[in-house]
């Protein structure tokens, strides 16, 4: 560890390095003035092994990176298979791929007007099942349900 | 007239992450609402923006199509909707990433589409083991957990693995 140099070279204090701790050679090297060459050079092989892992981390996964609202951009640009598919990749793609967010994008355009009843009524004059929000409270926005009454609005049809 | 001509020679410098320094015209800077914005509270009197987030090879190429859009906006769409697919082109997955993260901080909407179009392109129609690679996750389910989420969406699985 101690290079040959430095075991010739008398400490300011009393003694030859070989009879004191390297870690106290160091201190007064700095001490004389500027750090020793090792320690910096201790110090670059440090800070390249952290960027080294750093790398590897970033290399590691992919998905960590991303905030869930990118994750979502990229999932609900997929197709309804894909996403479902997607879920089983792992834990946090998963909530990702059930989230409404991510659904929300294959839903009719105007499912907003659709939801206050104003566009389901012009369009077609006798359901009334999506107009609920008004007496039953909100209309549960969670993705199952909400499939499930447009596929049930679909099977009274 | 002049001073708008003049305005629009204006340049802005971008300190990237690691440091780098990227000279940039005003018109192709307005192309992130970030900037933008920045730009009209007046926030740019500092000489340097720096952009924390965002490595030099990453602001390179946000600059690149920064600037072919700000210059071609008067242009066919056709050319623009080829630069784009050219400028994902062999790009490997981590600049991708890399891309879709500045575009979103940066807030430039068309960078973040086609980004994320191109991330969603390579995993469409993969089997989730395949998904799984592209994006280095790993698989925290137990084998009960992941045959249930199978189960649960058992016509999306159907021909794969």
């Amino acid at each position: 560890m101690c290079p040959k140099w430095l075991l010739g070279w008398k400490c300011p204090a009393k003694g030859t390095p070989d009879q004191r701790s390297l870690h106290d050679c160091h201190t007064s090297l700095s001490f004389i003035g500027g750090i020793s060459e090792i320690v910096r050079r201790e110090r670059g092989i440090k800070k390249r092994e952290e960027m080294e892992r750093d790398k590897t981390r970033d290399e590691m996964d992919f998905l960590s990176a991303l905030p869930e609202c990118l994750l979502t951009a990229i999932l609900s640009r997929l197709s309804p298979r894909d996403v479902c598919c997607s879920a089983a990749t792992g834990k946090e793609l998963r909530s990702v791929a059930e989230s409404d967010a991510t659904w929300e994008r294959f839903l009719p355009s105007d499912q907003e007007e659709i939801k206050s009843g104003l566009a389901y009524d012009s369009a077609m004059h006798q359901e009334t099942t999506l107009r609920s929000p008004d007496r039953d409270g909100p209309l549960r926005w969670r993705t199952g349900n909400l499939i499930a009454s447009f596929a049930d609005h679909k099977n009274k049809k | 007239m002049a001073s708008s001509i003049e305005n629009n020679n204006e340049k802005l410098t971008l300190k990237s992450s690691d440091g780098e320094e990227f000279l940039v015209e005003k018109h192709v800077a307005l192309q992130s609402t970030l900037l933008q914005n920045m730009l009209d509270s007046d926030c740019s009197s500092a000489d340097v923006i720096p952009l924390p987030k965002i490595d030099a090879r990453t602001l390179a190429l946000v600059l690149g199509y920064c600037k072919k859009h700000a210059d071609a906006s008067s242009s066919k769409q056709g050319e623009l909707n080829s630069f784009d697919s050219e400028f994902l082109k062999d790009m490997d997955m981590g600049a991708l990433f890399n891309l879709v993260l500045a575009a979103n901080f940066m807030e430039i909407k068309g960078l973040l589409d086609i980004a994320a179009q191109k991330i969603a392109d390579t995993i469409k129609d993969k089997p989730h083991q395949e998904v799984r690679e592209i994006f280095h996750v790993e698989n925290d389910y137990t084998p009960e957990e992941e045959a249930a989420v199978r189960e649960e969406n058992r016509w999306a699985f159907e021909g794969f693995p």
